[in-house]
Order: C-alpha cells, then structure tokens, then sequence
C-alpha cells in the first residue's frame, strides 16, 4: 500500500450513523484524537480520527453545501474546541454544541469572516 | 451567589495570554469558559502563499518552545506523502534535537511552575540549568530557539566530533543537577502542601477527555506516542515511558522530571549508535495524497495532517497541538478548585496558547 | 533619584510564538540577569516604565495592548522585541495579523530578530533606559490611546 494515502479509513453516508459510529467508538474504548475539515465539491469533508493502543482510526463524511452537521460534543466533550474552531474557519454550523461561541472562538467581529472557506 | 472572575488575558503567572472566566462561589470555582483567540495569526491559510520547503519555516514558529518538534514532524508528514526514505544518520539526529528540545521545554516548564508557585529560587536554578541546553542546541543548530534543523528530506546540519563531545560532557553535567531539583521539587514540605491532591483526574477520566502527553500519563495512562507512531528509532534506542498514578499536579510534576533523565539516556544511546553517511536526501516533485504523522512533543502528541495536490503548495494543513487536547481538561479540572490554586492547576497542563490557535 | 537606576519592566504578549517571550524571561534569570541593571519584571502595569512588547498584534489582542498602554504612567518607554512585533515578521500576511506593534501604539526602540539573542534584548533595554532619561526630563507624556468600540465579544 502506498504511504501517501490515510488507512483504517471508513466512510459513512448519513450524520446519524456518524454520532452511532462515533458513540461505538467511544464503547470500544477510543480516544478522541481530533477532527479534520477539507473543503471538497462545494461542500465540506470532515475526517474523525480516533486512537486506541497507538492504532488510530478514521471515519470520513461528506458535509453537503448547506448541510448543518451535528456535534459530537455530547459524546466526548473535547471535540467542542474543534468544532468551535471549524465555525470560524469554514462557516460551518455543528449543531447541538456543548459550549457554543457561535463562530467567535478566535475571530472577532473586526476580522476576516471564515478566512479558510 | 455565584460571581464571574476573568483570569488573564494578562495575567502575572501566564506567559501568555489565554483568558478564562471563572465562575466563583465562595472562593471555590464552580464554572470555566476559556476564551481564545489573543495568539490567533491564520497559520493554516498561510500556507496558501509558500512552497512545501517554506512551510516547514511556518510551522516551526507555530510555537517558539517546541519548534524543532514541529518541523521535524513537519518534514516528516511531507516525506510520507513523497514516500521517501530518508538517510539514517538523519533520523538520529533528529531524534537527538527532538530530545534537546524536550529537555529543555522540561526545564522551561518546572522554571515557570516554581515561580507560578511562588518559589523564586528554584525557578532561576531551572532556568539556569536550561541555559547549558540551550549552548548545545546553539552550537548544533545555530540559534537558540528556532533551530532550522530538519527539512524536507533530512537534516540541514550535521554534529561534528567537538559537538558530540560537548554533549555528552554537558549532559553527564545536567543529571546532577537535575536530581538536584528533583530532590525539592519532590520531597519539599511546601511544595507538597501546594500541590499534592490538586486538581485531580481519574485515568477513565483522563483518557475520555482526549488529554495528551504529562496530563494523560500523570494519571496513569501509559500513553507515549514515541513508542509506536511508525519511528522506528526510539523503539530501537529503548525508552520507558514514565507514568504516575496520582492524577494530580505532583504527579504531573514527577512525569516531567522522569522525562528528563530519559530523554538524557536517548540522546546518549542515540550518539552512540549515530551512524555515518549522509544527512539528506534529494526530494524531487511535488507532494501529492495525504498522510497522517504524529509525534511527542514536550506537552504531548501533536497531530501533523498534510494534503497535496501536485503543486508547490501543500492543499492544506492541520495541525492538533497538545495544548488544544489539553484545554478541554481545565473544564474538568477546575471545578472545585479554590481561586488562589487556579494559576498552579492551569500551569500544570503546560499551556502552550500559541500553539492552539496557530 | 534617577529613575533610570531602576527602571521596572512589563512584559507584554501580545500574538507571538512564544520564541521571543522565553527569551525576554531568559534575559531576567540568573545567566543574562538584568537585575543588575535594576530592572525588576512587574506583573501590573500600573507600576512600570518600560513596556516589553512581543509578537504582532491581532484583532482580539488589539484592546488588551491598548488598555496596557493606557495604563502604565508617564514617563513610559515602549520597546518593540522581535522582527514580530517590529514590522509582523513572518506573519505580516497571515489575515489576522493587523501588524507590528508600531501600528497601534507609538513604539520608541526595536529589537530586530527572529527571535532575538539575549544580549540584543538587553541592548534594547539599556537603549530603553536612555529614552525613558530624556522622557522625563523633558517631561514628554504618552498619548491616550482610544479604544476602537467593541472589537471583544463577550463569548457565547
Ligand atoms: S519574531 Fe520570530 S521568534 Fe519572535 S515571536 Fe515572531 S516568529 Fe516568534
């Protein structure tokens, strides 16, 4: 297997079997690493990755344009910060947030709206 | 009757600024919200405007403290997506910066704890020993701070014979001292009282918070990404992972202050196994796939995750740093804290704000 | 007296990388030792003379530079350390970087260097110590800085 594609990776197509997988995950004993957001056909792609044993994991889901993705915050609360950074950067809307500054997080009304949209 | 303190974003014990609004009841603290975003430059969009050599510049200054570990990761992620194999005289010395750069990030750290504390003496003996890493990661590298050290495709420095010796004298001069340190920093009545039981995390606990580095392994969570993360090396060196079960800021402490003798051990096993040949090896093309690379840093595991497209310019990169894993923790921790204890409870975690919001 | 004997620094922070901060608190432990000048790191900026600026300025850190500003009494010297917050350095471009120090308060020393030694901090200091002399003799005061309206928020 070439080294420059991410294994271990599973994509799934609806956001609630993202939470019944991320919810899985955390049943089996995974910790949170962190989530990447790429900008993909319009739209968004959100990367989960998680680690168990030094072994990590991923989960991939496509964010469609205008689609507001839910927060897996309630489930492990560490992934309010980068949820709250994706808001500011891409403009992206988790709903159900545990602590929520509504797109404030680093960005102050006096700067660049969502720099990385 | 709850009051709402702001700590920071200037504030006495605080390096930098981070600002967290402490909800106050009777002197105890019953909630946190951090706020961020004094330190935010846009690092990630940077990136837009240089080559993937350039970068490497960038993400060193993601944080002046642990820079070498940002660009040897850096470099490192890149090489994954070139699929390059890069010399291993290299590679030990990479490890052997990587290493300096925690030994002295340790030093830092116990400095600035002692005085967050409020135990001025000891700050200036850390502060002073740290001096003598810093003379050798000047002489290796060139500078102080920044050290430029790893690029793309290997190192961009070599150790000379004189160098290799300089370090192994200043390190067998460092362990005395150190134990010299650890002595107060773990037997002192004071610094107990101060810090024994303080914000304490269960193991479960610290682990489902998605905590990294001393914070994890403070509560017994034997998690040291040196150990796997596909580098070979440190596997091939022999290092153990230093773990406390207590969970709270003296375990902490004691993770910190074991971490320092075996990053001392690494740097000599690695002088003496360093190899000879070449330092670098040619990188051709533009990077193309994606990879995922992490590594130890000083504060814990850092998350390097890279995309190219073919062009000179990576499509993008993100960066965990230890300290975004960390800050999540604070919620955790403070509640229950009473306000004089705040300062030592959020030293202890080892912020790094700079490097949170890049 | 001569204030110049004595004078007590703030260390300000404003959006570096840190690099420039651990050198600026280098400067004051035992091996550069600028107590033997006389300078004593202060937390409040209600007792310094000599602001220590470190890293270029961002849109959240703009008022609390400001505020500190504002604060300190006159005479008061600022001295800019590092090629941050000297012009932006590195970051001049990022897009929330408004720029060096100089844009938002005046700025009477720099120290260039990315990040600088020791020694050139503690050059910049000693040069700091001559302005803030003549400062107070010609007793030269520092503007008041406005605020611009509500750029914080108040989060979530
Ligand atoms: S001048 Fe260099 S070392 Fe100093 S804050 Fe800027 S990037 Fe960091």
């Amino acid at each position: 297997m070439p080294d420059n594609v991410i294994q271990n990776i599973t994509e799934i197509k609806s956001m609630p079997e993202v939470l019944k997988a991320v919810e899985g995950m955390k049943g089996d004993g995974y910790r949170y690493v962190t989530m990447i957001c790429l900008k993909a056909n319009e739209g968004h792609e959100l990367i989960y990755v998680f680690e168990k044993d030094d072994k990590l994991k991923h989960l991939r889901y496509f964010v469609k344009p205008g689609e507001k993705p839910k927060s897996v915050s309630g489930i492990y609360l560490c992934a309010l910060l980068i949820e709250n950074e994706y808001q500011d950067l891409f403009g992206l809307t988790f709903e159900g947030l545990a602590i929520d500054y509504k797109g404030h997080l680093y960005l102050t009304p006096n700067s660049p709206k969502t720099p990385l949209a | 009757m709850t009051t709402v303190i702001p700590f920071g974003p200037q504030h006495p014990v605080l390096p930098e600024p981070v600002s967290l609004k402490l909800e106050i009841d009777n002197d105890v603290v019953v909630g946190v919200l951090p706020s961020l975003g004094y330190v935010h430059r846009g690092l990630e969009k940077f990136i837009d405007t240089k080559d993937y050599n350039q970068t490497m510049y960038i993400c060193e200054r993601i944080c002046g403290i642990c820079s070498g570990i940002h660009g040897i990761t850096y470099s490192r992620a890149v090489e994954k997506l070139f699929d390059v194999e890069i010399p291993e005289r290299a590679q030990y010395l990479r490890v052997i910066n990587s290493e300096l750069c925690r030994i002295h990030s340790h030093l830092l750290w116990l400095g600035l704890f002692a005085d967050g504390f409020g135990f001025e003496s000891l700050f200036y003996e850390c502060w002073k020993y740290r001096e003598d890493v810093l003379d050798l990661l000047e002489r290796f590298t060139g500078n102080r701070v920044i050290h430029s050290m790893s690029k793309v495709g290997g190192a961009s420095r070599d150790l000379t014979k004189e160098q290799i010796d300089q370090i192994l004298k200043t390190l067998d001069d460092l362990e005395p001292k150190v134990k010299n340190i650890e002595k107060v920093f773990v037997n002192n009545y004071t610094v107990k009282k101060r810090l024994v039981g303080l914000g304490v995390m269960s193991k479960q606990l610290a682990y489902e918070a998605g905590t990294a580095g001393p914070t994890l392994r403070g509560s017994g969570n034997a998690v040291d990404v040196r150990n796997t993360a596909d580098w070979d090396i440190y596997r091939d060196l022999g290092f153990k992972t230093a773990t406390e079960k207590e969970g709270d800021c003296y375990g902490r402490t004691k993770v910190r202050i074991d971490e320092i003798y075996e990053s001392i051990k690494l740097v000599r096993n690695a002088i003496s196994k360093l190899p000879d040949g070449e330092i670098a090896t040619r990188v051709k093309g533009f990077p193309t796939g994606e990879a995922i690379m992490r590594a130890e840093q000083p504060r814990g595991e850092v998350v390097y995750y890279v995309k190219g497209n073919g062009t000179k310019n990576l499509e993008r990169l993100k960066v965990r740093t230890p300290t975004f894993a960390n800050i999540p923790s604070l919620l955790l921790m403070l509640p229950g804290v009473k306000l004089a204890d705040v300062p030592i409870v959020v030293l202890t975690i080892d912020p790094c704000i700079s490097c949170t919001e890049r | 007296m001569s204030l110049a004997k004595s004078p007590w620094i703030i260390h300000v922070n404003v959006n570096s990388c840190n690099g420039c901060d651990i050198e600026v608190v280098a400067c004051l432990t035992p091996l550069y030792d600028a107590e033997r000048f006389g300078v004593l790191n202060i937390g409040t900026p209600k007792q310094a003379d000599i602001m220590v600026v470190t890293g270029s300025v961002n849109y959240k850190s703009v008022n609390v530079l400001k505020n500190i500003y504002n604060q300190i009494p006159d005479p008061k010297v600022v001295l800019a350390v590092g090629a941050c917050a000297s012009t932006g350095g590195i970051f001049h471009d990022c897009y929330n970087v408004i720029g060096g120090v100089d844009q938002v308060i005046p700025v009477d020393a720099y120290v260039p260097g990315c990040c600088p030694r020791p020694e050139a901090i503690l050059d910049g200091v000693v040069a700091a110590l001559s302005i803030l002399e003549e400062k107070k003799k010609g007793n030269i005061k520092g503007k008041e800085v406005k605020l611009k309206g509500n750029e914080v928020p108040s989060n979530a």
